[in-house]
């Protein structure tokens, strides 16, 4: 069986034909499967919207939550099982619209997690909506005269926010996607990779053609341990890079925490309740 | 004397809370009784606060009426209306109030006493609540060694000098009650009682104890007056027990956040107050879909919105039963005493578990924030969890089917032979999105019903099955129930609804039977348990049931309740 088999499973694959997002699939299952993770293992975490549906074509735990709270579920099965590996994934509306709040913080906590942001710039099962990392002037059904506000930059803002590791890709690069990916599940902390992932129905101004001629992808001699490099290289490049920006060394989250038990949560034996003696008396 | 009412007010940051804190330790560690009523403002520094403790030889949950002893460090409290006790009060007020504009009438005697001035002769301006402390223990009649313990415990953290300073001005204290003008008030002195050392505790504090004991050992919380103790103690005390506290950017991460936990094996919870539940409505109603097991903590105050954020209320439990989109099962139960805030916290993780859905545990800010002296309650291993809490043998297909037979068997992820889809859209057997009607229909049913056996489980806790006038209560409402019909004999009897879904039908059809009314008592504009109750009652029996309602932010008084009470029999 070739390795990539372990993790295919026979649900029906709704996206459209083209969509990039099938190629961040194909990458994700490669990269688990070189780094020989076995499936049940592996959490893999969704939103809503075309990329929520990643978990469910993928035989591993899938998770298909609720819309922009794929990092906060992502945490928490992370926390209670550090042994597993744990992938969040979804939609530049899932992640940076109504999930900004939840990104800024899980790259601030540095929970040892990886996070896919399938970006194509525009909300796909809504049937075309703009997205906060839509282009200015970009005509959709919510921005029929153009989008009016400049798109966020999440690479710059996970730089501010004290990210360790963060990178983009694109579905129309595969091998260095999956090398990505495989970087990002091996770095123990916080990983962000922002995918250019086209959106052939609703953004067809962005696809792999387009993509392919403006994409550079970073030198072998960029330094992605220069935190104040990374910042040039992105603003050099208006964003539209792929590759390794930074990443850095850092404790993560649960290497952090005091007196942190190197049993995972879900393998403590809840019965054992001498560690509750003495606590009614503290009372007294 | 056999019950004493003592009321220490100031402005906040003067260690008005810590002094009331310390006096109600005292008096259980003699063998007393004590009940806290605490007022308190929505800010740190400045604003008026005070602490009401009722100590008796009789375990107590609510606040009293009238007051026989005023220790003020402001004006207000040197000035406030106070119900003055007909056995006698003394007011002592701070020197440094200057005179005392205020008449109490001939029942009081009022004395300025030089607790500031005493503080700063030990070098501290921050002592003169020890002074207070130490006046109180030698006019009461009390041990000085457990005054010092208790002193020492308390300051030896912020070091030798601030813990010298302190004692030094209990000691101030102590001679100050010396003089002869202060012997005539002997009669404030409690009748003895047999030594015994009793906790004194809050709702949160035996609702975060209860969670420990029920197994959870992961919360993710985000911090709310009145519930923020519960994460605050479990973040003390999760890490020796190799668990997590986690504080998280929203409530919609916290409740989130805990289902994902929850999903990854262990068991999970949240708490928070109205504002929060608002906002985990989402994530709950995908614990439900998912059947996740997730408990959440409501330590209710008065809404809608900001509100009044250090009032008490009772006004949420319409969201625990009703709130979110869609139709699914949770389960609401209501704790009354502090001593179910923690088996009732303990329990709802044994039945998140066993229903796989959300549970909601809905307090309250008096019972959450109130001090109490309670029975010691055993934590040990005997209230440990029954059951383990996952499977442990799974089939050895592919996939597991998951959503079809046990709710219970849930692996984890990392389970050999477990995996299978979570999703909050509609799914099959496996977990995969599954639209067909014959499945919705199915899973609807396979969620909406699995816990119909928990309706003929009795909800209401009583004393007496049958009699003329059932008062209904819960929460704090229920410990001043308590007190204001201890006097109006047999045919009155409180019961406590300590689970609101599934309702209790069986058990609610025969007391409403058995009993010529019912009054229930509530803190909100709507009657949401007479609402709830409503339901459960016969058209032609409906004029039968009575509400009594309270929505200032104010308990209730124990005439109000009295009064009622004794209008329907």
């Amino acid at each position: 069986m070739a390795l990539i088999d372990v993790y295919k499973n026979e649900v029906e694959q709704t996206w459209c034909p083209g969509c990039g997002h099938y190629s961040v699939l194909r990458a994700l299952k490669i990269a688990l499967a070189r780094l020989e993770i076995q499936n049940h293992k592996a959490a893999i975490v969704s939103g809503i919207g075309c990329s929520g549906r990643i978990g469910g074509y993928i035989k591993a735990y899938g998770f298909h939550g609720i819309h922009g709270r794929s990092l906060p579920i992502a945490q928490g099965i992370k926390l209670a099982n550090k042994n597993l590996t744990v992938v969040a994934a979804g939609g530049d509306g899932d992640g940076f619209a109504i999930g900004t709040g939840h990104a800024m913080h899980a790259i601030k906590r540095n929970i040892d997690i990886t996070y896919l942001l399938m970006n194509n710039q525009v909300y796909g099962l809504t049937k075309g909506h703009t997205s906060p990392l839509s282009d200015l002037n970009f005509v959709t059904k919510s921005t029929p005269l153009g989008q009016v506000e400049d798109p966020l930059r999440p690479s710059l803002l996970a730089l501010s926010a004290g990210g360790g590791f963060i990178a983009q890709g694109f579905s129309g690069r595969q091998e260095e996607l999956i090398e990505l990916i495989m970087k990002a599940i091996v770095h123990k902390g916080f990983s962000l990779i922002n995918i250019f992932s086209p959106c052939v129905t609703f953004n067809p101004g962005k696809g792999y053609e387009w993509l392919r001629e403006n994409l550079v992808s970073l030198d072998q001699d960029h330094d992605a341990g220069d935190y104040s490099g990374a910042f040039k290289t992105f603003l050099e490049s208006e964003g539209l890079f792929t590759g390794l920006l930074y990443q850095k060394d850092a404790p993560d989250y649960q290497s952090r925490i005091q007196g942190a038990s190197e049993t995972p949560l879900a393998e403590l034996d809840i019965k054992d309740t001498r560690p509750m003696d003495g606590l009614i008396e503290e009372f007294m | 004397m056999k019950t004493l009412i003592l009321t220490i007010g100031g402005i906040q940051g003067q260690g008005i809370v810590s002094a009331g804190s310390i006096l109600s330790k005292a008096f259980s560690r003699s063998g007393y009784y004590t009940y806290t009523h605490r007022t308190f403002a929505s800010r740190i520094k400045g604003g008026h606060t005070r602490s009401k403790i009722e100590i008796s030889p009789f375990r107590n949950a609510a606040a009293g009426k009238s007051v026989n002893l005023i220790v003020a460090f402001d004006k207000k409290t040197a000035e406030m209306n106070f119900d003055i006790s007909p056995d006698a009060c003394l007011m002592l007020a701070d020197e440094k109030l200057s005179a005392l504009s205020k008449d109490f009438g001939e029942n009081t005697e009022n004395f300025l006493l030089p607790f500031s001035q005493a503080s700063e002769k030990v070098g501290s301006k921050l002592a003169k609540t020890s002074v207070a402390l130490g006046f109180l223990c030698r006019l009461l009649g009390m041990d000085k060694d457990i005054f010092q313990d208790l002193l020492s415990e308390k300051y030896k953290k912020k070091g030798p000098l601030v813990l010298k300073a302190n004692l030094q001005a209990f000691n101030a204290g102590l001679d100050m009650a010396k003089k002869p003008c202060f012997e005539k008030y002997d009669n404030l002195k409690l009748d003895p009682v047999p030594m015994a050392k009793r906790p004194v505790m809050t709702g949160n504090y035996a609702l975060a104890l209860g969670a420990l004991s029920g197994g959870c050992r992961f919360i993710s919380a985000y911090p709310i007056t009145p519930a923020s103790e519960i994460m605050e103690y479990m973040s003390a005390k999760l890490p020796a027990m190799g668990g997590v506290m986690i504080q998280t950017e929203d409530e919609i991460a916290a409740a989130t956040m805990a289902i994902g936990a929850s999903y990854g094996g262990v068991r999970s919870m949240t708490s928070t107050s109205g504002p929060g539940l608002s906002l985990m409505m989402e994530g709950i109603g995908l614990a439900a879909m998912a059947e996740i097991p997730l408990v959440v903590i409501d330590c209710q105050r008065v809404g809608p919105s900001t509100g009044l954020p250090t009032r008490v209320e009772q006004s949420d439990f319409n969201t625990a039963l009703y709130g979110g989109h869609g139709e699914y099962p949770s389960i609401t139960l209501a704790p009354y005493s502090v001593e179910t805030c923690f088996s009732l916290s303990k329990e709802a993780f044994q039945v998140a578990d066993e229903f796989s859905c959300p549970v909601f545990v809905m307090s309250d800010l008096a019972l959450g924030l109130f001090p109490q002296t309670v029975d010691p309650f055993e934590i040990g291993p005997k209230a440990g969890p029954e059951t383990a809490s996952l499977s442990e043998k799974l089939g050895q297909e592919e996939f597991f089917n998951r959503y079809q037979g046990d709710c219970k068997v849930r692996p984890a992820p990392g389970t050999p032979g477990g995996i299978h889809y979570t999703t909050g859209l509609e799914h099959g057997p496996l977990g995969a999105p599954e639209n067909s009607p014959e499945n919705r229909i199915s899973m609807m049913k396979r969620r909406m019903e699995k816990f119909d056996s928990l309706a003929g489980l009795p909800g209401i806790a009583l004393d007496k099955s049958s009699g003329q006038l059932l008062v209904i209560a819960t929460g704090s409402a229920y410990g001043i129930c308590q007190k204001a019909l201890k006097d109006l004999g047999g045919n009155v009897v409180l019961g406590a609804l300590h689970r609101l879904k599934p309702f209790p039908e069986d058990q609610f059809s025969a007391l409403e039977k058995a009993f010529d009314s019912i009054l229930v008592v509530e803190y909100n504009y709507g009657g949401q348990l007479f609402q709830l109750l409503r339901k459960h009652m016969p058209a032609e029996r409906l004029c039968n049931l009575h509400s009594l309602r309270k929505f200032s932010g104010q308990a209730f008084t124990l005439a109000e309740i009295e009064n009622k009470a004794k209008e329907l029999i």
